[in-house]
């Protein structure tokens, strides 16, 4: 028993005492702003400023979209004064995507990006996108019944998951600007008549936009980016009106480098089972999807010799090829690298097999 | 009080002799209105005859001694006159009021002075055996104990025709008197378990014992644990399977419930009914009940964490109707919770007080009117409430009604510290549950046992159920003197002999 009364007696006092270190700031979900998206645009040397987007939530069930801008320097400091004209408090933990306009991409926005990693409340996987309009512009619109910072996630989302854009998010981007031999390359949205849509994929050389890859050159880049990849589609024009549809069911990619750090050719090999989708060329034979076979194949090493040709050229590297070449050599050295880069001959063999070209009754 | 130490005194004190001091136990017996004296003119002079009439069976009384004690001559005959077997004449004062309200009545005659004749004809009013109600099984035995000690035994050894089950019988209560029957199958259930039973039980010191769970509660390990540590039980087969593993079974005169020990936690989320079913149907059952469990003590206190500090955990299409739920309620999340959890618990304790058919309508007027009109007012959210109702209904599938209560009741250490200190909070209190199911012991034996410290002999019927040849050996908590079931070999054999052969 009095052991018992000991054990109380400590609990007793160890609850007064420590009720001092449970004073935890309590962060209720219905009594928080939280912020979906943040734009950010550049207005004059340092100063930049910052829309975010956050769900009003009504009690119809119904999501308004509201915005809230600032202009200062620095990233926290904006979050204060947003704060200043907020009903509640501003949180970013909830946050889904990340736009910053054209210019400010084009002058490099990793010390923007800093401020955000550094907040543990920000999830890795949320989307960095370069913006071609305006954020406030873009981030004030309302698409359907969510709030817009949603809306755009869910486009991103459902385009890595199905379409041809390769998986992006902030750790993503991180990693490859960090990464020797390897740039990042992030989603480029933009306005049109019916809303706002992906436009291209914007290549980055270090924090800075470079290059783009417009959206019918993405087959071959998403073809060519990832070690197997499938469910991407590719229209091919024959000639004015005869055309196809394909979709690549299986693919593998797999390099070549026989003489790593060296100016010696490196071969990037393909092998793709494909679908056709869509025809209007009269009755397809084996003859005809051998004829087919062989002009994607064609059509596919050409254009991917010009794609890499063009990351060559601005010194780009989002395929990693430095990286393969990386994990092949003990003489890695970055700077000797950067200088080999733009000259080392890269080819691309293809091996196209049609497996299937649907059912018509 | 001075009455019933007087009382106990003149027990304690040397056996009493002679006629002084059965006179004096007359005058006491005599001062009850329900006993009855009568004195008789007999072949041998006057005859007394005396009992408790709330005791005795009056048929008996009628047929079978009154006709045919006119004729007794000496106190000594009295076997040869009624056809009732063990008649016993004595002159221990004690043994005479003992016998008197135990439902014999006593005869004693002039001639033979001091010399109490004693005939056993108690009342049976006992209700019949009934379908089990608390742990109903569709299929299997509907049979349940009733509150005679005499009908339990005899329920449980017609399940076990064995010399070697064995009963050891114990008195409790100074003013109860209650028979407590320990039993145990000789060569299988362990001497040292048998040894702590009996002697925790003779070791009590209490009045009255009026239910089995009265011992549950006196002779468990850790009186002060929420967690029962002894199993109990309405159905005889459990406890004959029980006895089986070499475990000790009690049985208390008055209780239809017995008590099955040492147990470990895994057991009170067995339904006895699993042992009915498949083993993969059973396997899925339990497996159930264990979600059920973890799921009724985490979710509203993982609910309460999230929406007062993790908001970020939330997922994205999840955040509109969360936040839509709670827009109209003025209150903090913790609030919430407690005030549903405590409707929660004002509605089952309703029911439980109040009879089946009002009950009903308690459950009806309480689920719906007041949750609906509560998320209306906007007190509540409906989210909440779905996880209140969940949480509840969960907590209603463990088979053991006590181990029941005690998820409930744990659920609310859980909340609090969950609306302190969040997650962090949630995770702590499981680690001190954790803690305190380590520590526990029934009948010494760890009450983890099969989990922790790991034995595969018992791991086989714990969490899962394998088919029953896997079920040769006895669970290594009973730490069984002999503990081979069967021939595991013979018994996954199944061959079957054709015609043709």
């Amino acid at each position: 028993m009095g052991k018992l009364r000991i054990n109380i007696g400590l609990l007793a006092v160890s609850a007064t005492l420590l009720t001092g270190c449970m004073g935890i700031e309590t962060q209720v979900v219905d009594e928080l702003q939280l912020a979906t998206a943040a734009g950010f645009k550049h207005i004059k040397d340092d100063e930049i400023e910052a829309t975010i987007s956050f769900p009003v939530f009504l009690t119809d069930k119904t999501v308004k979209n509201a915005t809230l801008t600032a202009t200062d320097t620095l990233n926290k400091e904006l979050r204060d004064r947003q704060n200043l004209k907020s009903e509640k408090p501003i949180v970013s933990g909830k946050l889904e995507v990340i736009l910053f306009d054209r210019q400010l991409a084009e002058r490099g926005f990793f010390d923007h990006l800093d401020s955000l990693m550094r907040d543990p409340s920000i999830g890795s996987k949320v989307f960095v996108v370069v913006l071609d309009d305006d954020p406030k512009d873009v981030l004030s619109k309302q698409y359907g019944n969510k709030d817009t910072g949603i809306y755009l996630s869910n486009i991103i989302q459902q385009n890595i998951e199905t379409g041809l854009i390769p998986k992006t998010n902030l750790h993503l981007f991180t990693y490859n600007y960090y990464a020797e031999g390897k740039d990042p390359a992030i989603p480029i949205m933009a306005q049109s008549r019916d809303g706002v849509g992906i436009r291209a994929l914007g290549l980055f050389k270090h924090d800075k936009l470079v290059h783009q890859i417009e959206k019918d050159e993405l087959f071959f880049y998403k073809v060519l980016f990832d070690s197997n990849s499938s469910g991407e589609t590719m229209a091919i024009k024959f000639n004015e009106d005869k055309k196809a549809s394909i979709i690549n069911v299986e693919s593998t990619r797999k390099y070549e480098v026989l003489q790593p750090m060296s100016n010696a050719e490196i071969k990037i090999k393909v092998k793709a089972k494909m679908m056709i989708r869509e025809y209007n060329n009269g009755l397809l034979n084996k003859d005809k999807m051998k004829e087919m076979e062989n002009f994607i194949k064609k059509r596919f090493e050409e254009k991917s010799a010009e794609l890499i040709q063009q990351f060559q050229q601005k010194g780009t590297d989002p395929l990693g090829i430095g990286e393969q070449v990386r994990t092949r050599t003990r003489n890695w050295d970055k700077k000797k690298w950067d200088e080999l880069y733009p000259n080392i001959p890269i080819t691309v063999q293809a091996e196209i097999e049609m497996i299937e070209s649907g059912l018509i009754n | 009080m001075k009455r019933w130490k007087t009382i106990r005194n003149k027990e304690n004190g040397k056996e009493q002799q002679g006629e002084e001091p059965f006179q004096a136990l007359l005058q006491q017996l005599v001062n009850s209105d329900d006993f009855i004296q009568f004195t008789y003119k007999s072949a041998a002079g006057l005859l007394c005859i005396g009992y408790y009439t709330s005791l005795i069976d009056g048929k008996i009384l009628h047929q079978d001694i009154l006709p045919n004690i006119k004729s007794l001559e000496s106190i000594h005959h009295l076997h040869s006159l009624i056809p009732i077997e063990n008649i016993i004449v004595t002159s221990d004062v004690t043994k005479i009021k003992d016998s008197l309200l135990n439902g014999h009545m006593m005869v004693f005659i002039t001639k033979d002075i001091g010399q109490i004749g004693l005939v056993r004809a108690p009342v049976d009013n006992t209700r019949e055996v009934s379908i089990p109600e608390v742990e109903f099984s569709v299929v299997g035995p509907k049979e349940s104990f009733v509150e005679s000690l005499d009908k339990n035994l005899n329920l449980v050894r017609k399940r076990l025709p064995l010399p070697e089950l064995k009963t050891i019988e114990i008195v409790i209560g100074t003013i109860s008197k209650t028979k407590v029957s320990v039993l145990y199958i000789d060569g299988i259930a362990n001497k040292e378990n048998v040894q702590t039973v009996t002697q925790r039980l003779s070791d009590l010191e209490i009045d009255q014992v009026n239910d089995s769970s009265y011992l549950t509660q006196l002779i468990q390990d850790n009186q002060n644990s929420p967690f029962p540590q002894l199993i109990d039980t309405e159905r005889p087969d459990r406890i004959a399977s029980a006895l089986g593993e070499g475990k000790v079974a009690i049985l208390v005169d008055g209780a239809p419930h017995g008590l099955i020990a040492p147990t470990n936690l895994f057991e009170f989320f067995v339904a006895y009914e699993d042992y009915f079913l498949n083993w993969a149907v059973a396997t899925f059952f339990r497996l159930v009940r264990f979600f059920a469990v973890l799921f009724s003590i985490l979710i509203t206190p993982i609910y309460v964490a999230v929406l007062t500090y993790h908001y970020e955990l939330i997922p994205k299409d999840l955040v509109s109707t969360l936040v839509t739920s709670r827009n109209p309620i003025p209150l903090p999340p913790i609030m919430e919770a407690l005030i549903l959890e405590l409707a929660i618990e004002l509605l089952r304790e309703a029911g439980a007080r109040l009879p089946t058919k009002v009950g009903q309508t308690i459950g009806i007027v309480g689920g719906i009117v007041i949750g609906t009109a509560s998320v209306e007012a906007g007190l509540t959210s409906n989210v909440l409430l779905i996880i209140v109702a969940l949480a509840a209904l969960a907590s209603f599938t463990t088979p053991v009604y006590q181990m029941g209560n005690t998820i409930r009741l744990i659920r609310f250490p859980f909340l609090l510290m969950a609306h302190y200190i969040g997650l962090v909070g949630v995770a702590v209190s499981f680690i001190f549950l954790l803690i305190h199911l380590l520590r526990l012991s029934s009948l010494g034996r760890p009450f983890l046992e099969p989990v922790y410290p790991l034995r595969l002999q018992g791991l086989v019927d714990s969490i899962i159920r394998l088919p029953i040849p896997f079920q040769s050996k006895r669970p290594a908590q009973s730490q069984a003197e002999d503990d081979k079931k069967f021939n595991a070999m013979k018994a996954k054999r199944i061959k079957d002999t054709k015609k043709n052969d």
